[in-house]
């Protein structure tokens, strides 16, 4: 039995990958797994529902957005710029860690993940709706209901949501320009 | 000489013809198909035996799916209905007295179900399809009576109507009955059995599945010589041809279509748009014998036959050919994910693109539009709750749509015209 | 990081208590004040619960609470502002035991002169937190977090430790004439669960800790302070080790100028006191305790079934011929009192009260419940690491919220038992769902700063259950006894 293959390229994390012979099919989350050893993204329930696997997609015009990477094969992100959990934190030449993203900085002061297993899709989610705000800034009033919208079909068990939500609260009050009066 | 008596003739034309519209618009061509008996009032003891036959009437003709806001509260209106004259919102039929239709008498409700005509002789806009609850017959109507009468008052005023319907123009609608408003009765059919009737009544009554299955004509009335051959864009979506024939050809039988009622799931896809809407608040609901006797009656030709589906399409030869590639690709990458690869679904889970009725129909509306925009999260019954299926509206291009629409609709389809990307645009527009 | 257990049947439990409180016509917190535990009582088992079950006290606060005391006129209030949703205020309170009747540990805490700690520790992370606890009970008791830590330590070379491994079945005479033999122990190691780290596990920890603190930094410091002219420091006060503290800047108290704890370290090595300590300690509901007769301490009976110590660097060779068992001189217990067998006959002794108030609407045409807000309250004891515990908290009640109404799980053919269920069908809580934004939670302060902290797990997503249920019958009237309350169930109930 032969295993049907096409080329993929793509970019992640700042690195360009392949063009490489990949099976069609391929979920992207065994591909990062498998061929990248990218391990971050987590694997939850494999029907896109608990958005541990997402992953950030850089648009033409430089807007993030969520990606679910276990219901896409690998081949839905070629020629596409990806930003992975491995790929927040700034890290210098020899891939040694500087400096946390803001978010993932505040989820440790905040305390806000427990078992770890879905903080990946919430590092994505959370770094998305802060680049959002950036872009057009969000009425104090609106803030709580607008971080709902963003978060809240991210399951989490452990931590009953409290401390994620206020920490991006936090982020988001303490960034400039994304909270008006 | 001659003209005056032409241009007398022609004046005396005009006069006799503003006479009649005028009697056309104050009603006086207006029946009455109420019978005299239900000018009495019904007894709290015969109220009280109809409420279960009243309930099960109401589920079927969806009273509340039109009566009620999706977060309710249960029969208190507001729901609005876009048409090109304005907007209309459904009404307050809980019986609350100042607010609802808590001073209806029994002889009120007749009219309202059986002529369309609201106490004070005020016709209602068929936003209400009383061109299909007319038929309903007399001790039913009392059942229902009973029934609203039941539910919990709700001190709700109605929304206003907004456009033309802020003028009066509800004597206009006079016009319309004359035309639009055929005195119907329920089906028969010689040699027909008993949930053969069963299934015609309801369909054809209460259920008043014509007013969105069959198309209308100028004036907004249902055409009921293209009777089930399909309706508008409802919410972006086509309202299928539901003849036997044709629900036949999409793969149904009346096993399966009785599924699909009463669960919002069968082998032939999941209940998406008015359809669900449909099956949550009426058909899941209702006795499944009822729900029998109608999947029983629209799969029934006219020839009294119980049609059942011919074996599925097979692949056509589009679908392997070079062209239609980068379609299969882009299902491979997009789709198969949840919907399979070989287009199997996920039991419980994705319905199968192989057999499903969607990917069969004609015209691609539907396919391209639950490519563009998704479906939201949906519960059925029985436990069953489909996640939201992701639009891809933002993540395709129109040449990509067409090729994976084109693709699909050739694999599994039985479809040979393939779709272009400029239709794709012209859905896309209209969101 | 939470285990299963008695959610079930105390959920169903608690909303008995509201009908039996209806039908008597009485407050449902005051039904519950008048059965409640109180200090010393006995359980239905027999046994005595360790300290102050504060339940009283915390179904005192309860009824102060605005959701309680305003209960009805919200109520009133709500139900005209909105047609078709009703609104509801529920309560409930659980206390749940942790422990199992078999609880050990085992750990190996030193350090060389220069102070680095050292700690070997049985505790294994199983998402508790428990690593992080321990090490802050010995930053809490020392001044000064181990430097180097090894946790899952299965292996203790300095505690040669044997057992029939029976310990809830033994029988006294058994227990008698195997605990004779010094290297005897009921159990050896024990199961990691979500609660037994902070008190059971985290008892070895203080031992040791104690231990070092009692027999080995105060004769270090009180050297130090000794010494200089005239007697130093410490001369003309008297000062015994129960002054002794942990200050900012190392160790301290009387009036002394801080040690740090290199130089106590430095002191102790020097002094040949003892450095390090191994313990073992067994608990069946009350803590063996055994007589050890230690060279250069003394005889002691301490709470602890095994013992061995390492002597310090200026120890003389006869004590250091002694490090025979994994480098370390393991001290023969000459006595020891364990639980009586008969204790496994008692049950637990150990439990930790919580209960909540929710606040919450019933749409009564979608059957759908909106939690609007909801109250915790806790008796954790003493908290060691705080997030740990808030954490826990907020985790549980929004689990438990998914138990009281979304969590189904149908049995037979069409239930998960059929290979199926994801979580479309399996529906969990998400933030909209626990009035994330609006929650709230106190916990009773500690009676004193020497109460132990308690275990607590499962027992935070008890209450938040009963109370959803409690609340929904406040809002439409009808009991359910069947979990979660579906609005399939509530649409149901309100059929007509």
């Amino acid at each position: 039995m032969s295993i049907e293959k096409r080329p993929l390229a793509l970019t992640i994390n700042g690195n360009k990958i392949g063009p490489v012979d990949t099976p069609v099919g391929m979920p992207m989350i065994d591909f990062l797994h498998e061929h990248l050893n990218l391990t971050g993204t987590r694997f939850g329930c494999g029907q896109g529902i608990c958005h541990a696997c997402t992953i950030m997609e850089i648009q033409p015009d430089g807007t993030p957005i969520e990606s679910r990477t276990c219901i896409y094969d690998a081949h839905f992100f070629n020629g596409k710029t990806i930003v992975t959990v491995e790929g927040q934190a700034k890290r210098d030449e020899q891939g040694r860690l500087q400096e946390l993203s803001p978010v993932q900085q505040a989820f440790i002061e905040h305390f806000s993940f427990q078992c770890g297993y879905c903080t990946p899709g919430f590092v994505t989610a959370a770094t998305i709706f802060i680049e959002s705000l950036k872009r057009q800034p969000v009425k104090r009033a609106d803030l709580q209901s607008r971080i709902e919208a963003a978060l809240n079909d991210h399951i989490c068990r452990c931590t009953g949501y409290v401390r994620y939500y206020q920490a991006v609260q936090d982020v988001a009050l303490k960034t400039p320009g994304c909270v008006i009066e | 000489m001659k003209r005056r008596g032409l241009r007398n003739a022609l004046v005396l034309i005009l006069i006799v013809l503003v006479l009649l519209a005028l009697a056309v618009l104050f009603g006086l061509f207006r029946t009455s198909s109420v019978s005299p008996d239900v000018k009495q009032a019904l007894t709290e003891a015969q109220k009280q035996e109809l409420l279960p036959r009243g309930r099960e009437l109401a589920l079927a003709g969806d009273c509340f799916g039109c009566h009620s806001k999706a977060e309710g509260p249960k029969a208190a209106g507001g729901v609005p209905i876009a048409t090109p004259f304005g907007i209309l919102h459904s009404t307050n039929i809980t019986p609350d007295p100042t607010y609802g239709i808590g001073q209806y008498t029994r002889e009120d409700f007749h009219r309202v179900l059986r002529d369309g005509i609201a106490p004070g002789n005020r016709n209602l806009y068929p936003g209400m399809p009383f061109v299909f609850t007319h038929v309903t017959r007399t001790e039913d109507i009392d059942a229902l009576y009973a029934y609203m009468m039941s539910l919990p008052p709700i001190a709700e005023p109605n929304v206003p109507n907004t456009g033309v319907f802020t003028l009066p123009v509800r004597p206009f609608m006079n016009f319309w009955t004359l035309i639009n408003f055929p005195k119907r009765q329920p089906p028969t059919r010689e040699g027909a059995s008993e949930q053969w009737l069963r299934g015609a009544y309801l369909v054809e009554g209460l259920g008043h599945c014509a007013s969105c299955h069959t198309p209308r004509n100028l004036t907004m009335g249902v055409s009921f010589d293209k009777h089930f051959q399909g309706g508008d864009i409802v919410d972006g979506l086509m309202v299928p041809n539901i003849t036997a024939e044709n629900l036949a050809q999409r793969g149904f039988d009346a096993a399966s279509l009785s599924q699909y009622l009463r669960t919002g799931m069968s082998a032939q896809g999941t209940a998406f748009g008015g359809m669900y809407t449909v099956v949550h608040f009426s058909t899941s609901e209702m006795e499944p014998t009822d729900i029998d006797a109608i999947a029983t009656y629209l799969m029934t030709d006219e020839n009294g036959q119980l049609l059942t589906p011919p074996p599925g399409p097979a692949p056509l030869a589009q679908a392997s050919q070079p062209i239609l590639q980068p379609g299969r690709y882009h299902y491979a990458s997009a789709c198969a994910g949840c919907h399979g690869a070989q287009g199997e679904g996920i039991p419980n889970v994705a319905p199968p693109m192989d057999g499903n009725t969607a990917v069969m129909m004609g015209n691609p509306t539907n396919l391209i539009t639950v490519i563009l925009e998704g479906v939201p999260t949906q519960t059925f019954t029985g436990n069953q709750r489909m996640y939201a299926m992701p639009g891809f509206a933002d993540r395709m291009n129109n040449e990509d749509i067409a090729l994976l629409a084109s693709w699909m609709r050739a694999q599994w389809g039985g479809q040979e015209e393939a779709v272009t990307a400029a239709q794709v645009q012209a859905i896309r527009a209209k969101q | 990081m939470r285990g299963y257990g008695t959610i079930q049947a105390m959920s169903i439990t608690e909303l008995l208590v509201d009908e039996v409180a209806a039908e008597l016509g009485m407050d449902a917190i005051e039904l519950r004040r008048r059965n409640a535990l109180r200090p010393g009582e006995p359980n239905t088992q027999g046994a005595v619960q360790l300290g102050d079950p504060r339940l009283v006290e915390m179904l005192d606060r309860a009824a102060q609470h605005p959701l309680w005391t305003n209960r009805e006129q919200a109520k009133a209030k709500y139900d005209a502002a909105n047609p078709g949703r009703r609104y509801g205020v529920g309560f409930a309170q659980v206390q749940k035991d942790y422990g199992t009747g078999a609880d050990t540990s085992a750990l190996l805490l030193e350090f060389d002169a220069e102070g680095k700690i050292t700690m070997r520790h049985c505790v294994q992370e199983i998402g508790t937190g428990a690593t992080s606890s321990q090490q802050v009970v010995v930053q809490r008791m020392l001044g000064k977090a181990p430097d180097v830590v090894i946790f899952g330590e299965t292996d203790f070379p300095q505690l040669p430790l044997k057992s029939n491994f029976e310990p809830f079945t033994i029988s006294q005479q058994q227990q008698d004439e195997l605990s004779r033999d010094p290297f005897w122990v009921p159990a050896i190691l024990p199961a990691m669960s979500a609660s037994n780290s902070v008190y059971f596990i985290g008892f070895g920890t203080k031992q040791a800790a104690q231990f070092l603190f009692e027999n080995t930094v105060w004769p270090a410091a009180k050297a130090i302070w000794s010494s200089g002219p005239a007697g130093g420091q410490l001369a003309s006060g008297v000062m015994t080790a129960a002054d002794l503290r942990v200050v900012p800047g190392g160790v301290g108290g009387g009036g002394m100028a801080p040690i740090p704890f290199a130089d106590i370290a430095r002191k102790a090595h020097e002094m040949g006191l003892v450095t390090g300590v191994a313990v073992h300690c067994f608990s069946r509901w009350q803590w063996a305790r055994a007589d050890f007769d230690i060279p250069g301490v003394g005889s002691l009976n301490l709470a602890v079934d095994a013992l061995a110590v390492r002597y310090g660097d200026g120890a003389p060779e006869a004590l250091k011929a002694r490090m025979n068992t994994g480098g370390y001189d393991f001290i023969k217990r000459s006595a020891v009192q364990y639980p009586s067998a008969q204790r496994n006959n008692a049950g637990v002794t150990t439990y930790t009260p919580a209960a909540c108030l929710v606040e919450l609407n019933v749409n009564t045409f979608t059957g759908k419940v909106e939690i609007m807000s909801h109250h915790s309250l806790l008796d954790p004891g003493n908290v060691v690491v705080p997030a740990l515990v808030s954490g826990q908290q907020q985790g549980g009640v929004a689990m438990g919220i998914g138990h009281a109404l979304m969590e189904d799980l149908p049995l037979y053919g069409d239930g998960p038992g059929n290979g199926t269920w994801n979580f479309n069908r399996y529906t969990l809580p998400r933030a909209v769902d626990v009035a994330v934004w609006t929650q709230t939670a106190e916990y009773l302060a500690p009676l004193a700063d020497s109460s132990p902290p308690k275990g607590l797990a499962e027992v935070v997503m008890i209450p938040v259950v009963a109370a959803t249920g409690n609340a929904i019958t406040h809002a439409i009237g009808s009991r359910f006894y069947r979990l979660p309350i579906t609005p399939a169930k509530i649409k149901k109930a309100l059929t007509i």
